[in-house]
């Protein structure tokens, strides 16, 4: 997702990328392997290690399981954290996943997704094709 | 004949002084201002191989060019480490409030 980054140079994103350890094996070790080496300076890296946001996202998706994780998501401006009670920004905007429980219509598609985030951007025609 | 021999005696000595003094200032004393300073090999403590990495780490204090405003809490650095705060996360979602924001969770597995 890193590289979407590259293709869009607009100054108006801001991207996190949370590590969570939701498979055997995950720690923060295997996060910090998995570090850009080369982070985007709009890009932050965190470590969710209770799983607060894999927890605490799902009510606000249709179908999904317990925990949520592989999750794309876009959140519109003026959106903050802690929406209804929870420790999260709630729904986003537009979300594209890698799960077998959302719908399969919004599975990871990168050109897909990049377009979604360059609409939501005014006047940004900065769309990189290397 | 004494006299030959005496010659010859002197400029031994003469080269053995200066041998035995190139010697010395190749194997050098540990002052300071000599070019080949000597090597502790009695104190193998002591570090040779340099800093140790995380030392070369170069971090970039330098501050934005954009207002803070816009991104307080933002690293816009280079190299910034892996952050455990998620209250720190939801600071910085909300400080970008008029930017757009992708939050993307994802297993290192």
């Amino acid at each position: 997702m890193i590289e979407l980054l590259k293709q869009v140079s607009d100054p108006r994103i801001r991207m996190d990328i949370v590590f969570a350890p939701l498979l055997t094996g995950d720690s923060l070790n295997a996060a910090n392997n998995y570090m850009p080496v080369n982070p985007d300076p709009r890009t932050r890296v965190w470590w969710d290690a209770t799983l607060s946001l894999s927890h605490q996202l799902p009510p606000f998706f249709l179908g999904v399981a317990p925990v949520i994780w592989d999750i794309y998501m876009i959140y519109d401006t003026e959106v903050l954290w802690g929406v209804n009670g929870t420790d999260t920004p709630g729904l986003p905007a537009y979300y594209e996943h890698q799960l077998t429980s959302l719908s399969q219509d919004l599975f990871l598609d990168p050109d897909r997704f990049l377009l979604e985030v360059v609409k939501r951007l005014p006047d940004c025609d900065e769309v990189a094709t290397e | 004949m004494e006299y030959v021999k005496g010659a010859i005696m002197m400029r031994l000595v003469g080269w053995i002084t200066i041998s035995l003094w190139a010697l010395a200032a190749c194997q050098g004393t540990g002052n300071a201002g000599e070019a080949f300073p000597a090597v502790d090999t009695a104190n193998p403590s002591v570090d040779v191989t340099g800093p140790p990495v995380d030392t070369l780490r170069v971090v970039d204090t330098s501050v934005p060019d954009v207002p803070p405003t816009l991104c307080s809490g933002d690293p816009l650095l280079h190299d910034v480490p892996m952050s455990t705060d998620m209250t720190a996360l939801a600071q910085r979602f909300d400080t970008n409030a008029q930017l757009l924001r992708l939050v993307v969770i994802v297993s290192p597995g």
